[in-house]
């Protein structure tokens, strides 16, 4: 069951169109929501919430419709927005808790929580200070803790390491891979760094122009159909190389030693792209270190889609 | 369910290995109220929020001070003249009770400037709303809550002192028919007093959602307040000296009324049935008594001094910047 989806979503600013006709169904687990600027993903994110009130279509956040259910949908998520935000003049857990209780959590309930959720971002030693005070990644955590408070099923995290550091992007990056795998939090993340999708997504909606270009499961879509062959030699050699091309194969990339070839329209089974690669490896007398059936990455798949 | 190691954050940002706190996440599965009154706890934060301010204290403890001394007054004038066998002045309770008002209108006015002027700005400076609206509260909760807040503020401080003058009466002068000469002054001492919470706690609102800083927000409230007070006083006293034998029309009345004091004024002058201040040298100069502002006017104006900023505050009001164009 998908934990949101939209379907023939048009939104306009003014004479703007921003999302137009847009279908898409957001799995269960972690997806990314990917783009360029501008590509509408934040839009979706506030449609999705019922900040935008969209032009056409329909939508639905963990079976709840976008247009009629605002409330009860922005009680089960969470949100983490892009831009620093906080509510001014009050210290970390004093302002976690708040936003427990703005959720609908008994007082003291959310005071409790706000404890729990501050350690769980590395916020523990720091919950008595004033938001104001934080750094960049503190902020970051903080707004990661109010999200997460009322305990949602469904978390939206808009450009989650904005600003941060590598150690803190690290972090960051680690907490959602943490929350959104095996915690029952399901998790879309709003990003236009491929690195942070690739590390902590199952599955992927890649967006342009407020429209859907790609979608599904990381692991499908990083599949070559079997045409591509990824080896590794020993040493880097230029006779096996060529000693590929003829059996057909065409080189698609070189990175030291290591290479990929695509056999298009071969109709080639994996076995027997294995065994031409080792006669070619044997007349060029190149040593192999291994080789598999190639996989794109998620840049290769984001370019496509864009491009 | 995993723990990691925990992290703790030194007061410089940087994280530091620490194996003593539970880093494990806990999902919550406990109650989640979907209240009818939202807007309290939004109200409630806001209250506890400018109950923390100093400012807040001393202007209270200010206008605190005025009610005492004016019940001290009264006191021993009130025994002076029964030992001289002077007549109990008419309606001394409720001018008493005027009086105090219209010396404590600055104050109060300062307390409206320090308890609202940051209400909705320092949001807006901080990007609160992206907070408040992500969670299950519409703007209008969000705006209530901010507008009970300061209201509440304010009118503790314009109101709560002077039950305490009215209690003082009450207690010390019932044996004298206190009770049965007033019956309505407490329903009239109510309407005096949280008229300029009303008026005030809407108006600073109103400017303090169009800013993003709390002393902008201020600021143009205070110059409104000023300017206001400063044109009607100016067109007032012009439509005086050109009356004949310079008195005070009706009309003259009204047009004095027209700012912010002015109606706070012109209706506790008409809700506590009160003699405009200025006696004595009215009667130096033989003028009759001014007559009091029209109640319906001044009653017009204050709704309209309440509902248009909140309704401008509720435009200004909302999760995300929508560009139009």
């Amino acid at each position: 069951m998908p934990v949101a989806a939209v379907s023939e979503l048009t939104v306009r600013y003014g004479a703007k169109t921003v999302l137009e006709n847009l279908s898409v169904e957001v799995p269960e687990g972690c997806t990314g929501l990917l783009g360029p600027n501008g590509a509408g993903k934040t839009t979706l994110i506030k449609t999705l919430l019922g900040f935008v009130a969209p032009a056409g279509g329909t939508g639905q956040v963990l079976g709840h419709n976008i247009a009629t259910e605002g409330l009860r949908i922005r009680q089960r998520i969470g949100l983490m927005p892009e831009q620093d935000c906080h509510i001014p003049g009050i210290n970390a857990v004093s302002f976690v808790a708040y936003a427990g209780e703005l959720a609908g959590m008994p007082g003291s309930r959310a005071m409790g929580r706000a404890h729990e959720v501050l350690e769980y971002c590395a916020l523990g030693e720091a919950r008595y200070r004033k938001v104001e005070t934080y750094s960049t990644g503190m902020k970051q955590r903080i707004k990661l803790a109010q999200a997460l408070v009322h305990g949602p099923k469904l978390l939206f995290l808009d450009e989650p390491t904005n600003g941060l550091d590598p150690a803190g992007r690290d972090e960051m990056l680690d907490l959602i891979r943490d929350i959104s795998h095996g915690k029952g939090v399901n998790v879309i993340v709003s990003s236009h760094l491929l690195p942070d999708i690739e590390r902590t997504c199952d599955s992927v909606i890649v967006m342009k122009g407020g429209r859907i270009m790609t979608q599904g499961p990381m692991a499908s879509l990083r599949e070559t159909g079997g045409t591509q062959m990824e080896v590794e030699l020993r040493a880097a050699s230029e006779p096996f190389v060529a000693a590929v091309q003829e059996r057909g194969g065409r080189l698609a990339t070189v990175q030291g030693s290591r290479y990929r070839f695509t056999f298009e329209g071969n109709g080639l089974a994996d076995g027997q792209m294995g065994r031409l690669l080792f006669e070619a490896a044997m007349a060029a007398n190149a040593q192999v270190r291994g080789f598999r059936p190639a996989q794109r990455s998620l840049e290769d798949i984001f370019l496509e889609a864009v491009e | 369910m995993t723990t990691r190691p925990a992290q703790t954050t030194s007061s410089s940002g940087e994280a530091s290995v620490s194996q003593i706190a539970d880093r494990s996440y806990r999902g919550y599965d406990g109650e989640l109220k979907t209240r009818a009154a939202r807007w309290w706890i939004v109200a409630l934060a806001t209250i506890r929020a400018n109950l923390r301010k100093p400012a807040f204290w001393i202007l209270a403890g200010l206008v605190l001070l005025f009610y005492v001394i004016n019940g001290l007054v009264f006191y021993f004038t009130q025994n002076a003249m029964s030992q001289m066998g002077s007549p109990a002045q008419k309606n001394a309770y409720a001018q008493s009770l005027y009086q105090c008002l219209t010396f404590v209108g600055l104050p109060v006015f300062l307390t409206a400037l320090v308890v609202g002027a940051g209400s909705i700005a320092a949001d807006n400076r901080a990007n609160a709303l992206l907070v408040y609206l992500a969670k299950p509260i519409t703007k209008t909760d969000y705006l209530l809550g901010k507008w009970v807040g300061v209201f509440t503020m304010v009118a503790a401080v314009s109101f709560l002192p002077a039950l305490l003058l009215y209690l003082f009466f009450l207690g010390a002068y019932w044996s004298e028919g206190f009770w049965k000469e007033n019956p309505t002054l407490i329903l009239r001492l109510l309407g005096a007093t949280l008229l300029p919470a009303l008026l005030h706690a809407s108006l600073i609102i109103g400017f303090s959602a169009w800013s993003k800083r709390p002393s902008l927000a201020g600021a143009l409230y205070a110059g409104l307040y000023f300017v206001t007070l400063i044109v009607s006083g100016v067109a007032g006293a012009m439509m005086i000296s050109n009356a004949p034998n310079r008195q005070v029309t009706t009309r003259a009345a009204t047009v004095l009324s027209l700012s912010v004091d002015g109606i706070i004024r012109g209706t506790a002058l008409r809700l506590y049935n009160a003699e405009a201040p200025g006696r004595q040298f009215r009667e130096q100069m033989e003028q009759p008594e001014p007559p009091r502002p029209p109640l319906l006017p001044l009653l017009l104006l204050s709704g309209a001094l309440v509902v248009i900023p909140l309704a401008a505050a509720r435009v200004k009001v909302r999760a995300v910047e929508v560009i139009s164009g």
